[in-house]
């Protein structure tokens, strides 16, 4: 939705002015994006939606931190979200359960033919299945998830030792794959 | 520590952004942050590497109520607090002053929504964003247990001066309440 991307710099920008109207629209285009994102971490509808809350009276206080050259705006509310999310699941005593395997969501994603996947999903899966299989789940947990390490080690039974040494290594390479 | 050591930067930006960092190694991180572009461009690297990954997540639309709860607690003119639920809500108050994606987290006992709605209202009545969530069962009363050891005024912090206060104005008080310890 290239619209949608134009609309949002200029509607942080009002919000970091107070405005309400902009915040209520901007919440509008993008709420489901970030509730989905929420849905994924959280893995309960009730959690996601006050972690949603949380973050968006989050985005209120803190939109004028926002700077366009620190990243898309998108970019930097999925950022607030999953650090919510990532919050919550820390402070919750049962961990969501059923979590799909993370390369299964990424390879029926892209397998489906879709006409929509951006080159960029293409490019990072193609870098991710360069990895080993081991660090490409971890960073794939972490970030879909929002597991620790140590939670990544026992998903992996692994030593939480070896998922330290092999994550930086392999996001090194990620990075070099990338090409940035 | 010095952000600027190479790779220190990248790795810290990586952990940033997968969502390794521990709330208070977060909030520190955040706060370097604020201050340095050269760090921020580096996080906006690794956020614009993953960021596609959410391409594969559904999108899901909220109910309506999220709306409302949130456009409730950023109005010009939040809901007083109700001062009968005060007591209750110093019952079994548990509160970390953790990292939050918000200024406080605040764990109450208690699940009662009424009570979480009263904090809320609390928290926008001191000018904070909290976080407010039901106190996991083995958690001990550690807020309780900081307001006892008696941190002098001046070094609270400023949402919890503004909730001792709050509590002060909520009459009557019942007993066991950290307000009375000191």
């Amino acid at each position: 939705m290239p619209e949608l991307n134009l609309q949002l710099p200029e509607l942080m920008r009002r919000t970091a002015r107070g405005d309400k109207q902009a915040f209520a629209n901007l919440y509008q285009v993008t709420s489901a994006k970030l509730f989905g994102v929420a849905l994924r971490i959280s893995g309960r509808r009730e959690i996601a939606e006050e972690v949603l809350q949380e973050a968006f009276v989050a985005v209120w206080g803190r939109a004028k931190d926002y700077d366009p050259v620190r990243g898309s705006v998108m970019t930097w509310l999925v950022t607030i979200v999953r650090h919510c999310a990532i919050d919550q699941l820390r402070h919750q005593q049962s961990r969501p359960e059923g979590h799909s395997a993370p390369e299964d969501i990424l390879t029926s994603y892209v397998a489906t033919g879709r006409t929509d996947i951006s080159a960029e999903l293409r490019a990072l899966q193609r870098c991710l299945e360069e990895l080993d299989a081991q660090p490409r789940k971890a960073v794939l947990l972490a970030y879909l998830y929002g597991l620790t390490r140590d939670e990544i080690a026992a998903r992996l039974k692994v030593p939480v030792g070896t998922v330290k040494s092999s994550l930086w290594r392999s996001l090194e390479r990620l990075q070099r794959c990338l090409g940035s | 520590m010095d952000y600027n050591r190479p790779n220190l930067g990248e790795r810290l930006a990586a952990d940033y952004v997968l969502g390794l960092m521990p709330p208070r190694a977060r909030l520190r991180f955040e706060r370097e942050l604020a201050g340095s572009a050269s760090l921020a461009a580096i996080v906006a690297g690794w956020s614009e590497r993953f960021a596609p990954l959410d391409d594969t997540t559904r999108d899901a639309a909220p109910p309506a109520h999220v709306w409302r709860a949130i456009d409730r607690r950023i109005g010009p003119a939040p809901e007083p607090a109700q001062r009968r639920s005060f007591s209750v809500f110093w019952r079994g108050f548990v509160l970390t002053a953790a990292a939050a994606c918000a200024a406080v987290m605040i764990y109450v006992a208690s699940n009662s929504a009424a009570l979480h709605r009263d904090l809320h209202a609390l928290a926008d009545r001191a000018g904070i964003s909290a976080w407010i969530g039901s106190a996991p069962r083995a958690m001990p009363d550690i807020g309780l247990s900081t307001m006892r050891l008696g941190v002098p005024e001046r070094e609270r912090p400023r949402w919890l001066r503004a909730a001792l206060l709050l509590s002060s104005e909520a009459r009557p008080l019942t007993t066991g309440q950290p307000a009375q310890s000191h």
